[in-house]
């Protein structure tokens, strides 16, 4: 199948010729292993949960217990084997995949003009949890750090999922509070305060969540209103940085990524932007999808091309007045 | 015995409601005078850099004087100490604000016919910061307008416009941009040629 990409996009110039000469070959090469990979994982995965109902026929139905092993742990044990069954299987192609994420990774963003680190190292974090952008949690992974340049405006992001500890009786899980992209960009104008640009949540989610923060500024876009709530440190500040043109830019920002949902602030003269996700970013395909499958790729390229959008579409490199 | 009670029940929620009213007024107009004194700071920013516009400008504009004195004259009147109480003193105050906006406008087209002074390092920065300036003189303006929208809703309606009258509670005027140039209307002949 044929590569669709939009080379109309300056950074994607001859994507399809790099793809084919530099890319394509190196995944055939791995097909054999992923292939493999897959075989082992469908086999242990098989022959291990084959052999859960034994397991429960010895532990449960057969009254064998464990007497030391509490009741709900006598429970809790088959769920831990079907879990330590399906993670060992999956080894092999977790592997591969880490692989394949990392090249590919790499290879696309050089291509495209930008610097990757899988493990990010000085991201400003704690600038979008200051900036009233992040959730309270407890437990906290950041990967994928891309950095770069478009247009002028220097931007950096990263994929972050945060995690909250919830305690039922005695047992502990960790309930997923925030999973998105965090995207920090230059921007063009000078401000001393702070902005925050927040989703509308109805009348009561809008009272509390407006609590402990700056005061309310009502804008004059009503479709703007209808679908933010902003608070800020200045009136006359925050309408210096909320232009009506840019109040526009925003909408539009949202039209383009749905109901992902898209918050902002202002802070230290950068923008923050934070884009809710559903599924894993900068993945490079599945862990079953097909190595020459031009999926990865095209999944891929379009993930980072958010980041230009946002740029594009908010019209950073320029000084808007009006 | 009862009636009397109800009486005193709807006076006193009539009361209660002519103060609330009232306290709105109030906050209302607090938060024009803010907004105002907003503008304020602001038009203080531009007038601080006028001066050194000029003082450019003058160098290069020999046959602007003018236009220059214009401006000084202008300055001058708009930094005029005026009172934020008097609804016409503001808006006088606010029109002179306006009419030097126009007149930085006409200096800076001016300039374009002055090719040195347009390449001029320090004219090129302070047409930056002016711009900047600018930019925070309109942010002003939306806040401002804004909160007069709000207060001149408040006094005109009934019974707020009785309240008000009480109270003496005045209606506030608007910062309009009178720009005479963009009102003008555009000769496409010239662009289409």
């Amino acid at each position: 199948m044929a590569l669709n990409i939009d080379e109309t996009r300056p950074q994607l110039r001859g994507f399809t010729n790099f793809y084919e000469t530099e890319l394509r070959q190196w995944l055939a090469e791995r097909s054999g292993r992923h292939g493999n990979a897959k075989i082992f994982a469908l086999a242990a995965g098989g022959i291990g949960l084959a052999l859960l109902p034994l397991w429960i026929w010895l532990y449960v139905l057969a009254d064998i217990r464990l007497h030391e092993v509490s009741g709900e742990l006598t429970f809790a044990i088959p769920l831990l084997y079907v879990v330590g069954v399906v993670y060992g299987a999956s080894i092999p192609l977790r592997r591969l995949h880490g692989e394949v994420k990392a090249h590919l990774l790499g290879r696309v963003c050089n291509y495209m003009g930008l610097a990757y680190q899988e493990r990010p190292q000085n991201f400003p974090f704690d600038a979008f949890m200051d900036a009233g952008l992040l959730p309270s949690y407890n437990q906290r992974l950041l990967e994928d750090h891309i950095r770069g340049i478009h247009d002028t405006v220097k931007f950096e992001l990263a994929e972050c999922v945060l995690k909250r500890r919830q305690r039922t009786g005695k047992t502990t899980t960790y309930v997923e509070v925030y999973h998105g992209i965090l995207i920090s960009l230059t921007f063009a104008k000078n401000f001393s305060g702070e902005l925050l640009v927040r989703r509308d949540a109805g009348a009561i989610g809008n009272f509390f969540g407006g609590l402990g923060k700056e005061q309310r500024i009502r804008l004059e876009d009503p479709r703007f209103e209808k679908m933010f709530e902003v608070y800020g440190t200045d009136q006359v500040e925050a309408r210096y940085l909320l232009t009506p043109t840019f109040m526009e830019r925003i909408v539009d920002l949202t039209a383009l990524f749905g109901k992902k949902g898209v918050e902002l602030a202002f802070t230290d003269n950068r923008l923050l932007v934070s884009i809710r996700v559903t599924t894993d970013q900068f993945e490079g395909g599945g862990l079953f999808t097909r190595m020459t499958d031009t999926v990865r790729i095209e999944t891929l390229v379009q993930e980072l091309c958010a980041v230009f959008d946002v740029v594009d579409t908010l019209q950073l490199n320029l000084r808007t007045r009006a | 015995m009862t009636a009397l009670w109800i009486l005193i029940a709807i006076v006193v929620i009539l009361l209660l409601v002519v103060y609330g009213w009232y306290m709105a007024l109030i906050k209302r107009r607090n938060q024009a005078r803010e907004a105002l004194s907003s503008i304020d700071v602001q038009l203080r920013k531009r007038a601080d850099l006028v001066p050194n516009v000029l003082k450019i400008a003058s160098r290069f504009m020999e046959h602007e004087k003018q236009l220059m004195s214009e401006l000084t004259e202008l300055r001058a009147s708009t930094m005029k100490g005026y009172d934020p109480k008097d609804p016409e003193a503001v808006k006088e105050h606010l029109q002179s604000a306006d009419a030097m906006r126009g007149a930085m406008m006409q200096l800076f087209a001016v300039a374009e016919n002055y090719p040195e002074l347009k390449s001029n390092e320090t004219m090129i920065t302070a047409q930056h910061t002016y711009s900047e300036v600018e930019g925070h003189i309109a942010a002003a303006r939306r806040f401002y307008n804004a909160a007069v929208t709000e207060l001149n809703n408040a006094v005109e309606i009934f019974p707020g416009n009785m309240i008000a009258g009480m109270a003496n509670v005045q209606e506030m005027p608007f910062f309009e941009e009178t720009d005479e140039a963009a009102k003008k209307p555009v000769d496409a002949s010239e662009y289409l040629k």
